[in-house]
């Protein structure tokens, strides 16, 4: 029965889609630039993983996809590797430390893309840090282009901390897009033959006409395992 | 050019060199000792691993759903770069006037 309220969770179909869309544009953008040289880096937030999603380690992360992209690892960054590795159980990196090494590795590239989805799952405490450091370095990286993804709520953090340079766009998944998602859902379930024709028609009839409700009431249900 | 200088200097001399030489001196450097290397560089960095959690999400995607929305201007505009530099962030949110009621 859990497998089956995952369809009626607002907030796994919206968690979903959001993830879908932000998978769907790095991918568009490494297939548009095939036949350039163009670093696409991305970092997925996620409630549950507040205790690793630091900004240091999303700045890394970042980071370490650019590096991943060219043919020899930056001196700076090798270096700095160096260094941490001779002190006593090696050193971590601060912020600081990985936004001076994320510049390094963005230095030889003309422009780059970073998409950051769901920000409005990162920790509210260190998200001034993480948006200065994407800030600072959208500054000294003039060709760095920063696709962002999150809830309403976020959006007064990302005018404050990247003043002037961000873009808002309304969005919102089209009735379409919720209908496809809910067909291969359905057509994927193995389950599915336990469920009567006329269950899967309500299903397809009733969700997409009442999802901003069911959003709604969903925002208290516990969101339904997924296969992620 | 021989994969085993893949991680040495390059043409612009702005490769790292040092921790990599090491293994050149003893004739020993393979392949595997230069990616051995290269991911001892790339797990320092962080310990997330984001593009797991991509391709994660990209294996159950579904052809043209979401299409449009790489058709539409805002998007077009920011990636190819014709808006100015100052607009080189794209925030994609719900309508602040719908709140928790919308989609996103």
């Amino acid at each position: 029965m859990v497998r089956k309220n995952s369809y009626l969770g607002g907030k796994f179909i919206a968690n979903w889609i959001k993830r879908y869309y932000s998978s769907l544009v790095i991918d568009s953008l490494v297939d548009h630039f095939s036949e350039e040289d163009v670093p696409d880096a991305c970092v997925y937030c996620d409630f549950r993983d507040h205790e690793r999603q630091t900004a240091a380690n999303m700045i890394g992360a970042l980071t370490k996809q650019v590096v991943n992209t060219l043919s020899t690892v930056p001196t700076e960054i090798g270096e700095a590797f160096e260094r941490a590795e001779r002190e006593v159980g090696g050193r971590g990196l601060q912020v600081s430390e990985t936004v001076r090494l994320l510049r390094a590795a963005l230095a030889p590239v003309k422009r780059a893309f970073i998409c950051i989805d769901a920000l409005d799952e990162f920790s509210d405490k260190r998200l001034p840090q993480l948006l200065a450091s994407l800030h600072t370095v959208s500054q000294t990286s003039p060709g760095i282009r920063l696709f962002i993804t999150g809830r309403p709520h976020v959006r007064s953090a990302v005018e404050k901390y990247l003043p002037g340079s961000a873009q808002v766009i309304p969005f919102s998944p089209n009735s379409d897009d919720i209908r496809e998602y809910l067909e291969m859902r359905l057509e994927h379930d193995l389950d599915s033959e336990e469920m009567s024709p006329a269950l899967k028609a309500d299903i397809m009839r009733c969700i997409p006409e009442k999802i901003p409700d069911v959003y709604v009431i969903a925002d208290s249900i516990p969101e339904a395992p997924s296969n992620r | 050019m021989d994969p085993s200088t893949q991680l040495e200097l390059n043409a612009t001399g702005t490769g790292y060199t040092n921790s990599f030489n090491r293994t050149n001196t003893l004739n020993t450097t393979t392949n595997t000792t230069h990616a051995d290397e290269r991911a001892k560089v790339l797990n320092w960095l962080s310990p997330l691993r984001p593009r797991v959690r991509h391709e994660d999400v990209r294996t159950r995607r579904q052809d043209g759903l979401g299409e449009w929305f790489l058709q539409t201007d805002e998007f077009l505009r920011w990636r190819d770069g014709k808006g100015e530099f100052g607009k080189a962030t794209l925030f994609c949110s719900g309508n602040p006037g719908v709140g928790k009621t919308f989609l996103w």
